[in-house]
């Protein structure tokens, strides 16, 4: 088992690089968390491209936010993004978020950031880069004393001084 | 995670963890039963829950999550205070107490209107006595952002309450 | 005007700069009569929050969890969850084995399949939110979170560098 293992890997690599190419919008989860989508001790939310293309249409008063800038601002990185995957559990969250970075392929996407916070919660960013570009941005969140392991894909061109930007506007 | 252990370390923060909810839910039979999944939630944890660093302001972060999830998923219209406060032992003549059923009303909705933020913060800092760290910790909002909150608050309600003409 | 120290203190408490030993201060004046007539809203305030310290859930609740824990143990039997529980590594190994030999077989013959036949592993569309707005409400939510964390992260890898930079004049 051991020493089959590496060459079923670079097989399996293959065979995902293969299937990736061939989807437009690659995702991470569909790549490599396939079981969790249908293990229910997860949830999971997907928003489709096609709801993505509704959004403009709504009235922005439904996002409950406390400004139009604020509004603005979120609309405004909305109309960037095609696709959102997330998945959540409050279920063995330390092993789901060691399990988790263990998959990702680090050829692929790259760790942009990780935040260790003191009681043991851990965020990791990273992105998966086409043509100079951000085209995915994986959040993942967990660690020992955290309270819940999430997984979020957002795939679209993104601009991570817009997100940024974001949480400053929440925060006025 | 043995339930003797449960009993020791989680439950003592039972009140704590009830008052966050009945803040967020603003009904004690909603709050009780968001502390029962809250106390589910952190249950299912096991043995994690001993290696956390700081219990208690992790609690309440749990508490508070959990209720604004659970307040945003049912996004009711119009969010009523119950009159819980009945319920607590108030030493004073029958008249002073109705007169101060009227007044505390006042008290409750002018912090009722404050943004969920402001909100939280006064009630972590004025209700509960805890300190600009522990609120860091339990909203996981810089220190910075939490005292801009708590004066902000405090200035709000002071405004209301001089408007409302409590003589 | 009587009373100068707590008309003093109130001051430093709406400019949000009191102790905590200070506000107890404040609570326990406010709990005797008060006999001006412009510190009276205070008292309320004060009040208030000295009551509110007082509120407890009813009487019972922590039995009535142990009573909903134990049923939902006995609800759930335990034992094939725990021996699941061991196995499961293995069988994410063997999953993954099944995976790769399907995913390798699928490369063989997926030139001379017809792109029709192509089935996607994961049916998003059952995870889709009902309204757009839902839809709405969710990625902003998620852009929130993501954009808290990351300025989270950049904030301390700024605190990190202005420390260095202090390290490196003591150096020098």
């Amino acid at each position: 088992m051991l020493r089959i293992k590496p060459v079923l890997f670079t097989l399996l690599l293959a065979g995902i690089a293969l299937s990736a190419a061939a989807q437009t919008d690659a995702n991470a989860i569909d790549k490599y968390f396939q079981q969790y989508v249908n293990d229910n001790r997860f949830s999971v939310v997907y928003i489709s491209p096609k709801l993505f293309q509704m959004f403009g249409k709504l009235d922005v008063g439904v996002l409950d936010m406390d400004n139009d800038t604020e509004a603005q601002a979120v609309m405004d990185m909305i109309k960037d993004l095609r696709g959102l995957r997330i998945l959540t559990t409050d279920e063995n969250v330390a092993e789901f978020y060691k399990e988790a970075k263990a998959k990702i392929n680090t050829k692929e996407y790259e760790t942009l950031m990780t935040v260790r916070e003191k009681d043991g919660n851990q965020v990791e960013f990273l992105v998966r880069e086409a043509d100079n570009k951000i085209a995915e941005l994986l959040l993942l969140a967990g660690g020992p004393g955290a309270d819940e392991f999430v997984l979020m894909s957002f795939v679209g061109l993104l601009d991570l001084n817009k997100i940024s930007r974001l949480a400053k506007e929440m925060e006025k | 995670m043995s339930p003797e252990s449960f009993k020791h370390q989680i439950l003592p923060l039972k009140d704590r963890m009830y008052r966050l909810a009945l803040r967020i839910t603003g009904n004690p039979a909603e709050a009780e039963d968001a502390l029962q999944e809250v106390w589910i939630k952190l249950w299912k944890q096991g043995d994690q829950l001993l290696q956390i660093q700081n219990l208690e302001a992790w609690c309440v972060r749990v508490t508070k999550n959990h209720c604004i999830d659970k307040v945003r998923n049912k996004k009711p219209e119009v969010r009523e205070w119950t009159e819980a406060v009945e319920a607590v032992s108030w030493d004073q003549s029958p008249e002073r107490k109705a007169e101060q059923q009227d007044t505390l009303r006042l008290v409750r909705d002018a912090i009722g209107r404050l943004p969920e933020k402001l909100q939280l913060v006064m009630h972590l800092r004025d209700i509960e006595g805890l300190s600009y760290h522990e609120i860091e910790e339990a909203l996981e909002m810089p220190m910075a952002q939490v005292k801009v909150n708590l004066f902000r608050a405090r200035q709000q309600v002071r405004a209301q309450l001089l408007n409302t003409g409590l003589q | 005007m009587n009373n100068p120290f707590i008309r003093e203190l109130l001051d430093k408490y709406f400019r949000g700069e009191t102790t905590l030993e200070e506000e107890k201060t404040l609570r326990e004046f406010f709990s005797r009569d008060v006999a001006d007539p412009d510190l009276k809203p205070y008292q309320e305030l004060f009040s208030f929050f000295q009551i509110e310290q007082l509120q407890q859930p009813s009487e019972g609740l922590e039995e009535r969890f142990f009573e909903q824990l134990s049923k939902r143990e006995t609800s759930e039997p335990k034992r094939p969850e725990a021996i699941l529980r061991t196995l499961r590594p293995w069988l994410v190994r063997a999953a993954m084995v099944a995976f790769l030999l399907i995913g390798s077989w699928w490369i063989y013959t997926r030139n001379e399949m017809n792109p029709a036949t192509e089935t996607a592993a994961i049916d998003w569309s059952k995870y889709e939110p009902e309204t757009p707005e839902e839809a709405l409400r969710i990625t902003k939510e998620a852009l929130g979170k993501a954009s808290r964390h990351l300025n989270k992260g950049t904030s301390m890898a700024m605190e990190e560098m202005n420390l260095m930079g202090e390290m490196g004049k003591v150096l020098h």
